[in-house]
Parts: C-alpha cells; sequence; structure tokens
C-alpha cells in the first residue's frame, strides 16, 4: 500500500467512527463536523508514509473516540521500528560489535529511537 | 450515464448563481451542496464519493476554496433555439468550464454536452485538496477520455474546451486549466489581464512551432484581437489577413480520436479573477474592449461580456461582426478568512507571492532594492517565484547553495537553455561553461528532483537528503518544494 492508500485508508477509518457514533448517538453534527475538520487540515496530501506515521499519534489528542483508527497505526509504527531495529541490532552482533548492539537496543527499551 | 445530467439553464444567468451549484447533479441525488451529518448518508456518500470528498462534505465546507462564480451562455442569433456553447460551474468541488460545440446543426450541441458532462464528472471526483501533479494529469486525461466519447457517440462533431479545476494544496489555491482548441482563459490580477491560454489554431494551421515562429503567431494574434475598423483590417498583410479569414478553423478538438489537452497551472492570490470565454466573445469583441469590460467592474462580469458580444454580433456593420454561441465564465478568488487559519505555511507563501510575482501581464517586476529574503521550507513547504532578474538562491545544509535562474543572468557561455538550475557550491570563477558544473535546464512544464539519490551533476553533501527538494517551472514560474528533507531548504530571494 502507497502513502497516498495508507492516507485515504486512515481517512477511510476515521469516517467509519463517525458514521458509527452518529448513528448510536454518540455524537452530534457538530463534534463530527470539528473532527472532519481537523482530519482535513492535518492530513492534507501529499503525504509520505513516515509524515502518515508522525500525524496519526495527533489525531486523537483532541478527539479520544479515533484512538481505535488511530492504535493500529501506532502499533504497526512500533513493530516496525522493532523490526528495523532487531536487524540492525543483529548485524552489528555478526559483526562483533556487541556493545553497539546492545546500545540500540537500550535506545529502543528506552523509548528513544521510536 | 451523462445522459442522465439535465441541462444548464440557456438564456441570461439565474438569480443564484452566485458561488452556487449551476452544474446539476444527477436525478434523484441530493444537491451537493448539502453538507451531510447522518450516518446514512456518510453511508451514501461513501459508495460514490473519496473519503477526502465525503470528510468536505461533513465539514459543511459549502465553498472551501472561497470562490465566487458567474456564468452566462447566450445562443446565437442565427439559431436562438439552440445554444452549441455548453458551460458548467460548481464552486463545491471547484470546477468551472466553457465548451464550444462544432458540427452544425445537430451535432455541435450534442458534442459540447457530451464533452462538458463527461469532463465535469470526473472533475468533480477530483479531490480539493489533490496535488497539482495529479491534478493535471486528471485533468488531461478527461479531457482525453471526453474526446473518445464525442469521437464515438457524435462523430460528425466535436468542441472546444477550456476547463478549469481549482484546488488546494499545501495551503496554496491554484488553478488547473486544461485547454483544446480557441476557447480561453484569461486572469485579471490587480490591473492587469492576461491571457492564460494559447489558441489551438493558428499556430497548428501555419506549422508554426519553432520558438521565433511562436513569437511572431502570438504577435499576429494579438493584432487580429485589436482590429476595430476597416482601416485596421486594410492594414493588415496578406499572412495577417490569411489568418483573420481563417479565424474561425480549429484544427484541435474535444472529439478527434486522439487529443494532447494543454495543461496550464495557476497559483492563485486573493483577488484574482479567472475568465473564461468561448470565441463569440473574443472574437466579437476586441482585446481593449474586454480589457475595458473587465476593468469596468460589472455587478456580473460574465453577463456583461456576453451581453456586450451580442450586442456585437447583431452590428453588421463592425468588421468582428460575428453571429455565434457567445459564452463566459467568471471565478473570483475571495481573500480567505479565518477559515484557512490551520494552514499557516500557505498563508505565508501566499503573502510572498504577492509581494514577489511578476505582474501577470508579463511585465518585468519593478527593480526595487530591497534586503533578501531568506524562506525557510522546512517541512514540505514550497514557494513560487519569477526567476527573471537576479537567480534565486536555494540554500541546502552545510551552506550549498543552487542558483536558479535566467540563464542570460547566470552567465552560462552557450546555453540555449531557457531556464536553469546551477550548483554553485564549487564555483570559482563567473565564467561557467556547459559540462562544467553541476546545473538541470529545466524548460516550461518541467520538474527535477534533486538530492543524493539522483545527484546527476550535481555534488550533493551528506547532510542533503537522497531526495531533498523539487524544482518545477510552471507558467513561467518556478516552483520550489521541500520534500521533506531531513535539515531543511531555504530560499532567499533580493
Amino acid at each position: 500500500m502507497n502513502a497516498e492508500e495508507y492516507r485515504k485508508k486512515l481517512e477511510l477509518d476515521i469516517l467509519k467512527i463517525i458514521e458509527e457514533k452518529l448513528r448510536n448517538g454518540q455524537m452530534d453534527v457538530e463534534r463530527a463536523r470539528s473532527i472532519a475538520r481537523m482530519v482535513l487540515d492535518r492530513l492534507h496530501p501529499p503525504l509520505t508514509l513516515e509524515q502518515i506515521y508522525q500525524i496519526a499519534p495527533t489525531l486523537d489528542d483532541h478527539f479520544a473516540e479515533l484512538a481505535a483508527a488511530i492504535l493500529p497505526i501506532a502499533h504497526e509504527q512500533e513493530e516496525r521500528v522493532k523490526t528495523i531495529v532487531t536487524e540492525h541490532a543483529q548485524k552489528l552482533i555478526k559483526q562483533g560489535k556487541i556493545e553497539e548492539a546492545t546500545s540500540v537496543m537500550k535506545q529502543v527499551t528506552e523509548k528513544k529511537v521510536v | 450515464m451523462a445522459d442522465n445530467i439535465s441541462e444548464i439553464p440557456k438564456g441570461p444567468p439565474q438569480e443564484g448563481h452566485v458561488g452556487k451549484v449551476v452544474f446539476p447533479t444527477k436525478e434523484g441525488e441530493a444537491p451537493r451542496v448539502e453538507a451531510i451529518h447522518t450516518a446514512e448518508s456518510i453511508q451514501a456518500a461513501l459508495a460514490k464519493r473519496s473519503p477526502d470528498q465525503v470528510l468536505e462534505m461533513i465539514a459543511g465546507q459549502e465553498n472551501p476554496l472561497s470562490l465566487k462564480s458567474f456564468g452566462s451562455s447566450e445562443a446565437s442569433i442565427k439559431h436562438p433555439d439552440r445554444d452549441e456553447d455548453a458551460i458548467a460551474i460548481d464552486m463545491r468541488s471547484g470546477i468551472a468550464m466553457v465548451f464550444d460545440g462544432v458540427g452544425g446543426a445537430t451535432d455541435g450541441d450534442k458534442a459540447s454536452r457530451a464533452a462538458r458532462n463527461l469532463t465535469a464528472e470526473r472533475l468533480n471526483n477530483i479531490p480539493l485538496n489533490t496535488d497539482p501533479e495529479i491534478a493535471k494529469n486528471s485533468v488531461r486525461n478527461a479531457l482525453q477520455e471526453a474526446s473518445q466519447k464525442v469521437h464515438t457517440e457524435v462523430p460528425g462533431g466535436g468542441s472546444t474546451a477550456t476547463v478549469v479545476k481549482f484546488i488546494e494544496s499545501g495551503g496554496q489555491r491554484r488553478a488547473i486549466i486544461g485547454q483544446v482548441g480557441d476557447s480561453r482563459a484569461y486572469i485579471l490580477r490587480g490591473d492587469s489581464l492576461r491571457q492564460i491560454t494559447s489558441d489551438q489554431g493558428l499556430v497548428s494551421l501555419a506549422k508554426l512551432d519553432k520558438p521565433d515562429e511562436i513569437v511572431e503567431q502570438k504577435r499576429i494574434g494579438l493584432k487580429l484581437d485589436q482590429v476595430a475598423t476597416p482601416q485596421d483590417l486594410a492594414n493588415l498583410t496578406a499572412q495577417e489577413r490569411y489568418f483573420w479569414d481563417n479565424r474561425n478553423l480549429i484544427d484541435k478538438m474535444v472529439g478527434d480520436e486522439t487529443i494532447e489537452p494543454q495543461i496550464y497551472q495557476v497559483a492563485l492570490q486573493d483577488g484574482d479573477r479567472i475568465i473564461l470565454t468561448s470565441d463569440g466573445v473574443h472574437d466579437n469583441l476586441t482585446q481593449a474592449e474586454i480589457d475595458r469590460i473587465v476593468k469596468s467592474n460589472p455587478p456580473d462580469l460574465a453577463k456583461a461580456l456576453t451581453e456586450k458580444a451580442k450586442a456585437r454580433s447583431q452590428d453588421a456593420s463592425h468588421v468582428r461582426h460575428k453571429p455565434d454561441d457567445i459564452s463566459a465564465v467568471v471565478v473570483d478568488v475571495e481573500p480567505r478568512g479565518q477559515a484557512s487559519a490551520g494552514r499557516v505555511e500557505g498563508n505565508q507563501i501566499n503573502r510572498f507571492d504577492q509581494q514577489q510575482s511578476a505582474p501577470p501581464d508579463g511585465e518585468k517586476p519593478t527593480q526595487t532594492e530591497k534586503p533578501p529574503q531568506v524562506h525557510d521550507l522546512q517541512g514540505g513547504k514550497e514557494i513560487t517565484l519569477n526567476y527573471e532578474g537576479k537567480p534565486i538562491k536555494v540554500i541546502l545544509p552545510a551552506g550549498q547553495v543552487l542558483e536558479v535562474g535566467d540563464p542570460r543572468n547566470l552567465n552560462i557561455e552557450g546555453s540555449d537553455l531557457d531556464g536553469i538550475i546551477i550548483d554553485r557550491s564549487d564555483l570559482k570563477t563567473n565564467d561557467l561553461r556547459r559540462n562544467e558544473f553541476g546545473y538541470k535546464g529545466l524548460r516550461e512544464g518541467e520538474k527535477v528532483i534533486l538530492g543524493r539519490l539522483s545527484p546527476g551533476r550535481f555534488r550533493f553533501g551528506t547532510e542533503v537528503s537522497r531526495q531533498h527538494l523539487e524544482i518545477s517551472r510552471e507558467k513561467g514560474q518556478i516552483v520550489i518544494r521541500d520534500l521533506n528533507s531531513k535539515y531543511g531548504t531555504k530560499v532567499e530571494t533580493s
């Protein structure tokens, strides 16, 4: 999935949340409008995947009901970084750079890399 | 299907044209200006529209780009019951278009309507926040698709097309204009009226395709636009008279099996006015008359233009008199209110454009000494600049500098390029010769992505990102865009 498809998927997920909350009476029209305006402003194309990963976690800052759409992305980003770092650490270990590998892994566990 | 779309109201513009939909939606479909606010309406909208468009509808942005429109179409006095022109305006989805049917009594109106309906459907579906490059391709594709449809369904007919999709990208409102044939798009900026599009008629007729011949064609075109008296006509040379006598002819139209529409992009400023006309307007009126009417600022400019042109078409004693269908569409770019406050970067760029842009009529900007201004594009921002005059300095990390400008001002010996980017970081002398230093020529409509991934002749430092910035040349202006580079891009202008 390219960045634009990913951006649209995120918008679609948010729309489904709005639709469901409106249907269940858990959201009023004014709030739906505010969310739509915020999403249009922040997810303004063109965006790279990296930018989407950076922006997505901010979308539920003021609209907690969007968390359901945001969490999978945050999780995905975390997994992606883990994979990259693990591969990097394995490479360092194979090269005998144990201390460097340990340092990289420590940074991840202390959330310095993510 | 397009046939389900009802016709544009004919005759004088109706009350309510301003800023509202005049291109009807499909039968049974709710008017698009209605915001949606129920789960069911979201579901229904999602079946037809992109997530961006549905969000725009929920946001209730009835006129999200702050555009105001006017439209008027008058049938020819020769056939007052059959208007072979077709127009469409929808500021909700940012479209404005004029089509002029070709093919006579049975086919001209069918062709223009078929072309309009399909093009409008396609352009309606381009989200307002589309990237300009994507929008350009979409406009081109829409016109090509319309051409195939007309070619198949109305084999005896064709149509000119001047269509505009308004978008907003990076906080900058833009007009993406597609052109086939001899309908026109103009821009009024400040006190200057300029024709944006080039007629696709004279050039092809005369096979003028070299730069000096195109200049000659433009000169002739401008001269013909000013013919107002029998004496003016008598003063034309034989070649000019040939063009005058054949000014009705076009050799590119929507309806040809294949077409290559001309695509233009204009970065809009507050107060700009985009004006589309069919040749019923600009053949009946001189350029000076159009200029005068536009600058007289009538309450409904589209109506004023078509009424004046119609009056001329009825005056058989005038050399320009030409009974024809007459159409005009006008879109005003209104100043943005607080609604756009969330896109601060764009507002900054708009302000900069207003200070730096050349007058739209192509006159050189007034040369006043100002201290250099540095514009930080970090984070994917872009800036649109004129490249004439002093070179624009693009400052990359670690002090590496590119200069962008007209080669005549960059001292490139033997360059036949009319736009160029130079890497000055290793520059020892001002006496540049081709192939000695990094350079990239940039012709109209071209763009280049610069960075370590594709260095070409440039020598980039390690601080420069793999894809660092994009530079494009559009409509005589240079657009510089940072591609979310790690250490950013700055632009220095005098």
